[in-house]
């Protein structure tokens, strides 16, 4: 007598018991049958019943086992049909004491898969015609299912941290939601306020991902259009559409052909989740069914909240990567210019110092010769220390701080003048022009730095109109406001372009060949604000622009009394 | 031929070299021709590189180019690759005379002979000139 026969023997005396057991049967989770040699179920608990999707265990008993069990595809683990020797039922007959299987299997028709840990058990009869085996099977479709979500974010989580280029780790993940957890599959990131980058897509079905790709190329994502990306970094939250409709598909659309494309893809479900990353919105993943198969489990949306915050963090640390990069080549850039550029006047100094000594030390004292290169030494000296000046403001502005402004009664119509001159003797190319409506307009600024502003514009002016033409610098002035404006006829601003000159290191598309690092325009906007002014440009494409510096004459606005 | 270096002064020495100095900077192509000729050297001077063509018009050649890189205009990178496009300067060393904190890389791009970084002992111009135009 086996083990188990002794244990419900244990039970026999215990008459009550005995009469309850069937109910007891029925009131556990997992299922029980007990089969014969000959495969006929002879006994079958309610939850048998369940897992095989029979509405009684009476129905069950008397059946074969086989007929029951050939209306599941029987998977193994990696989804290959299962070979049936594998079975614990079949394995206790032939002798196996306690097998047991992890069981996949799927009732046809369906995609959805489920699992049971499978156990079997022979209980011996007086003969082997009557020997039974009792198979318990544990539902363990749950433990399975997180089992693969763990094991789909361990994986993507690896993608993610093998480059730095999410580009190909969020295409390949792309690829690990379809098909496991969705038919379509799409990332996008937000590249600036206006830009949308689709940067992978996947789809199970080779002609909906053609089809998705044509009308990703015909109606590119584009930041001014509503889409569910703009909506759910809006709402900084996941946006679900459980049953897509034609009018959801019409509210995204763009044109009756983008409509009928849409149409087209056959998406029944729709989850858009966004990529954060420190808080901040980076992009979304969109996923969607185009196939019958059961709806997005709250599981699943859990674990794909998961994956957007993976994705979110590492294109955070992919784009402040290259932002550190370009930050530090653009240190690099500005060392290098500040040092040619402060290295030139003090070869002169050096240059000068040596030939005057030279000259003293010789045979032939020309002192008015001395007397020319120490004045040249020390214009020379001016111009190192204008650059370290310079150079200093630069690196307070670009810090975020203020410069100790020195006000005093400038004269911005001399100034002017003084500049274009010295711009003219040194330039062929150009032509500058001066106007003014007053002889003289006088105002409490700080004249280094008038003159820094004034020399970004007109150098700015030289550098974007590089085939020549008329510079013009126009000043006027009212009781209380000096206005000058620096008109170029050279390549232009792109509009697009315009809102972003002010920004620190900008540089318009169209201008990215041309040298440069010095104050630029960011730096002459916060002196020009220092000083309780400020500067506007108009452009226009090819045109030329106007650049126009306004500047109260009393200077700043004198800072609030108790500060 | 001994030449006398550094810090007596600018004395005339036994040689003279042709020298074309190339520079945009008025001052320091006033500090380097002065300081050449008081070694005692035949210097021309550009302001950019076709001003340098010019002077390299008429029969006159220099033994060494002093070359600043960086000029409007022609600048020293289109001058050198005029130089080596013909036959008659392909061989003139260029000694590039710049700013750059780079400036051994830039020399070695266009095949320069020598380099020297702003600022530099005044010395220097003649001990190149002597050095590059010894095979003369």
């Amino acid at each position: 007598m086996n083990d188990a026969v002794r244990e419900a023997s244990a039970i026999q005396g215990d008459e009550e018991v005995a009469r309850l057991l069937p109910v007891i049967f029925d009131s556990i989770a997992d299922g029980v049958t007990v089969l014969d040699r000959a495969g006929t179920i002879r006994y079958a608990n309610a939850a048998a019943a369940r897992l095989m999707g029979y509405e009684r265990a009476s129905e069950l008993v008397g059946r074969s086992s086989e007929r029951v069990t050939s209306r599941f595809d029987l998977l193994d683990d990696d989804g290959r049909p299962l070979d049936l020797s594998v079975l614990p039922t079949r394995r206790a007959y032939a002798g196996e004491p306690n097998p047991e299987a992890t069981v996949r299997f799927r009732t046809e028709g369906s995609e959805h898969d489920q699992w049971s840990l499978v156990r079997a058990r022979l209980l011996e009869g007086p003969d082997a015609d009557h020997d039974l085996v009792i198979t318990s099977f544990q539902d363990i479709t749950a433990i399975k299912q997180a089992e693969h979500r763990l094991s789909f974010l361990l994986h993507a989580s690896a993608l993610l941290g093998e480059t730095a280029d999410y580009h190909d780790s969020l295409s390949r993940i792309a690829w690990l939601v379809v098909p496991s957890v969705a038919d379509w599959c799409a990332f996008d990131v937000i590249v600036d306020d206006e830009t949308v980058e689709r940067v992978a897509m996947a789809q199970a079905d080779p002609e909906l991902l053609r089809a998705a790709q044509e009308i990703e190329r015909r109606w590119p994502a584009d930041a001014s259009q509503p889409s569910a990306v703009q909506e759910v970094k809006r709402l900084r939250h996941r946006v679900h559409l459980r049953d897509m409709t034609d009018e959801m598909l019409a509210e995204g659309a763009r044109d009756t052909e983008h409509l009928e494309a849409l149409r087209g893809m056959r998406l029944r479900e729709l989850l858009t989740i966004p990529l954060i990353g420190r808080g901040q919105v980076f992009g979304a993943i969109s996923v969607g069914h185009s196939t019958p198969r059961p709806p997005l489990s709250p599981e699943d949306v859990a674990m794909l909240e998961d994956l957007g915050r993976r994705a979110g963090a590492a294109v955070d640390a992919a784009l402040l990567l290259a932002e550190s990069k370009e930050t530090l080549r653009l240190q690099e850039e500005f060392m290098a210019v500040t040092s040619h550029d402060m290295r030139t006047p003090l070869a002169a100094v050096r240059g000068y110092a040596q030939l005057a000594l030279r000259h003293l030390a010789g045979e032939q004292q020309d002192l008015a010769s001395v007397e020319r290169w120490l004045g040249d030494i020390e214009e020379s000296s001016t111009r190192l220390t204008n650059l370290v000046s310079e150079f200093m403001d630069v690196t307070l502005l670009r810090a975020g701080e203020e410069v100790p402004l020195q006000l005093q009664p400038t004269n911005l119509v001399a100034m002017a003048g003084e500049r274009v001159r010295e711009y003219q003797a040194a330039e062929d190319e150009h032509q500058f022009s001066l106007r003014s409506d007053q002889v003289s307009i006088v105002g409490n600024w700080d004249p280094a730095r008038i003159g820094r502003v004034l020399d970004n514009l007109l150098g700015n002016a030289v550098k974007f109109s590089p085939d020549g033409g008329v510079i013009e610098v126009v000043m006027a002035a009212n009781q209380d406001d000096a206005t000058l404006a620096v008109i170029d006829h050279g390549i232009g601003i792109a509009p697009q372009d315009l809102s972003r000159i002010f920004l620190p290191m900008y540089r318009g598309a169209n201008a990215r060949t041309v040298a440069g690092t010095g104050l630029g325009l960011a730096g002459s906007r916060r002196l020009v604000e220092l000083m309780g002014g400020g500067i506007t440009v108009k452009s226009r494409l090819g045109k030329g622009s106007t650049f126009t510096v306004v500047l109260p004459l009393a200077g700043p606005a004198p800072e609030p009394a108790g500060e | 031929m001994h030449a006398s270096r550094g810090g007596a002064g600018i004395t005339s020495e036994d040689v003279t070299h042709q020298v074309l100095v190339v520079e945009d900077d008025p001052a320091l192509r006033e500090i380097y021709a002065g300081a050449l000729r008081g070694y005692g050297h035949d210097v021309r001077t550009a302001g950019d590189g076709a001003e340098a063509l010019e002077r390299l018009k008429n029969g006159w050649e220099p033994c060494v180019v002093f070359l600043d890189l960086r000029m409007p205009g022609m600048d020293g990178w289109e001058l050198s690759r005029r130089l080596q496009a013909d036959d008659r300067w392909r061989d003139v060393p260029v000694v590039v005379v710049a700013a750059h904190f780079r400036i051994d890389r830039e020399a070695a791009e266009i095949g320069a002979s020598s380099w020297l970084q702003k600022p530099f002992d005044l010395a220097r111009l003649d001990e190149e000139t002597k050095a590059l135009c010894a095979n003369e």
